[in-house]
């Protein structure tokens, strides 16, 4: 008969840091399951398929299980983890910045659409159109302004975790966070603009 | 509105709505915001847009995020195993660089950096560019692989080759002979010797031996310059290939380099060669660990072997598996299975493959590699992966 797992749900993080480096292996599932699904988000936004984001999503988490021991307890461990996630992201798209992108209305890899992939959609038509429209807008972006984007909108991170995921000074994330955003929000506008005139 | 001098700028909107306005900027942004319709109108724009996409990211399939933990455990015994970082202490060193510091030394460090680089750009306008070490290094490799590409180019152009060499006979002296094997040279004086040769315009005390030969061979008066000309292309070509690396080669290179750039990946696997770091390691998975019931039913399904081995595997059945492998490693469940699923991809892949496809061909490469890098540097998969690789690259 397995043994059972305890609870660590309520566990801080340092306290499971601490039982990691202690030979608990077991505890690091939690710290797994309490960052997969941020992680996950932003590794998706930034490779912008599943195959890739898997790979960088299990990647980060061998990086981070082996730094593990040079984690400052005194900071939460998903900004710290999620910077891990980030620059593997970049790495990956920047290893294959000379494949082709893929139409997002095409299925991915798994054989699904952009709306399929995308979670919590409303059954309202123009809501529905609104976040199409949101999604597709920043998947447009360059890989940098989604990247930044992605930090700052899945991943929750402020200016200063951002900067060192990224290794660029903060006062640049200010000015790259304002022109990505300025530019998600032209490119929504030109949709909504295209589709109106269509439809008049 | 950008444009406007009474408005803040966008920056500035950003900053105060994310909180990250230092406080003696933030009451002057707050009081032009309250009392400015338009700017608020803007920070409503994107807050509303940013909520949206916050509700409506990418999902992952079915199942992936709950087998997250299995697969990661996986993946931290294979990389652990054999690990000794105490062996290595450049190693781990390298590896701190490329993860973010997490003592608080380091961060203030850091920051103190990035504030640094940050007024240095607002006085100077200086275009931002990659901290200098990394710099060096990329433009070292970059450097390295350019002078690789230009000597193949050169080597093959025969032009070119008449450009450099205007006196065949003396680079001919450099070159071993062409055709018959001379007095068993091994391949590396032979590259060199060609290298050589397009290097120095002036005979070498080291090129005695090669100048015997050339003065041996019009001596033997069955030598035109055409046929003279045609075998030290032949040879020239030899050399290269054998001393050159493969525009794939190279391309790895780069790749490998921008990967050290940019993450911390290629330090790791540095560290794959040495026992386990602090935290112990699950033991790792075995080539020969028992597939898993979802794997194990798809083989039987499609009539294939635990591991692809080209001469048991028909064209049609892993053909007709490969949707289901497929689904399988993308559900997130393959954990052990991930390396073997990897080289049945990265071959069935390469059925549909052909010449000219880059996008497939990268793909096929991609799985190799990934293969190679689940199973373990010293696992049969990494060894077939490598193998299949290596006739693919060819």
């Amino acid at each position: 008969m397995g043994e059972k797992k305890p609870d660590r749900s309520a566990v801080p993080d340092a306290e499971i840091v601490q039982l990691v480096l202690a030979g608990e292996i077991d505890a690091f599932d939690e710290l797994v399951r309490r960052t997969r699904r941020p992680a996950y988000r932003l590794a998706r936004r930034i490779t912008r398929n599943h195959e890739d984001a898997d790979d960088v999503v299990q990647d980060s988490y061998v990086k981070a299980y082996r730094a593990l021991p040079r984690f400052d307890s005194n900071r939460a461990f998903q900004p710290w983890f999620l910077t891990i996630v980030a620059r593997s992201a970049l790495s990956q798209i920047r290893q294959r910045a000379r494949r082709a992108t893929v139409p997002l209305d095409e299925p991915g890899a798994d054989g699904t659409t952009l709306a399929d992939r995308i979670s919590d959609v409303p059954p309202n038509p123009d809501a529905r159109q609104r976040l199409m429209d949101a999604e597709e807008a920043l998947a447009s972006l360059p890989d940098e302004q989604r990247a930044i984007l992605s930090l700052r909108v899945d991943g929750d991170l402020p200016y200063a975790e951002i900067a060192i995921a990224l290794d660029i000074p903060v006062g640049t994330v200010m000015s790259r966070l304002a022109r990505a955003r300025e530019a998600l929000l032209a490119e929504v506008e030109k949709r909504r603009a295209e589709r109106f005139r269509r439809s008049s | 509105m950008k444009n406007e001098p009474l408005h803040p700028t966008s920056e500035e909107l950003f900053a105060y709505r994310d909180g990250e306005m230092v406080p003696d900027k933030r009451a002057t942004i707050e009081a032009h915001v309250m009392g400015c319709s338009l700017c608020r109108t803007f920070i409503d724009q994107i807050s509303s847009l940013e909520a949206e996409l916050r509700q409506s990211a990418d999902v992952a399939p079915a199942g992936y995020l709950e087998g997250l933990h299995e697969s990661v455990r996986a993946r931290i015994a294979v990389d652990a195993s054999g690990a000794d970082p105490a062996k290595k202490p450049r190693a781990r060193e390298a590896a701190e660089d490329s993860v973010p510091a997490g003592d608080a030394e380091a961060w203030k460090t850091r920051e103190r950096r990035s504030e640094e680089k940050s007024a240095a750009r607002e006085r100077g306008r200086v275009k931002e560019a990659p901290g200098l070490p990394w710099a060096a290094v990329i433009a070292t490799v970059s450097a390295a692989a350019a002078v690789m590409v230009v000597v193949v180019i050169l080597i093959k152009q025969g032009p070119y080759q008449r450009m450099i060499l205007p006196d065949r006979r003396v680079a001919a002296s450099r070159a071993p002979e062409g055709g018959a094997p001379t007095s068993g040279a091994p391949a590396k004086q032979e590259a060199k010797a060609g290298a050589k040769a397009k290097k120095d315009q002036e005979p070498a005390a080291g090129t005695e031996k090669g100048l015997d030969q050339l003065q041996k061979a019009p001596e033997a008066g069955a030598v035109t310059d055409e046929a003279d000309r045609d075998r030290l292309q032949k040879r020239a070509d030899e050399v290269a290939l054998k001393s050159a690396p493969t525009p794939a080669q190279v391309g790895e290179v780069a790749r490998e380099e921008a990967n050290r750039a940019a993450a911390p990946e290629s330090h790791f696997k540095m560290m794959e060669q040495q026992p386990s770091a602090q935290p112990a390691a699950p033991s790792a998975p075995s080539d020969e660990a028992p597939p898993s019931p979802r794997y194990a039913a798809i083989l039987t399904r499609y009539g294939l072997p635990p591991l692809w081995d080209g001469p048991r595997v028909s064209s049609e059945a892993l053909a007709n598996a490969e949707r289901d492998l497929r689904s399988f490693y993308v559900s997130g469940v393959a954990g052990s299975d991930s390396a073997r699923v990897r080289l049945y991809l990265a071959e069935a892949a390469r059925l549909r493959y052909a010449s000219g496809d880059s996008l497939l061909y990268e793909e096929i490469q991609r799985h190799y590699r990934r293969a190679i890098a689940l199973g373990g540097p010293a696992s049969r998969i990494a060894h077939i992966a490598g193998e299949r690789l290596r006739t693919l690259e060819r």
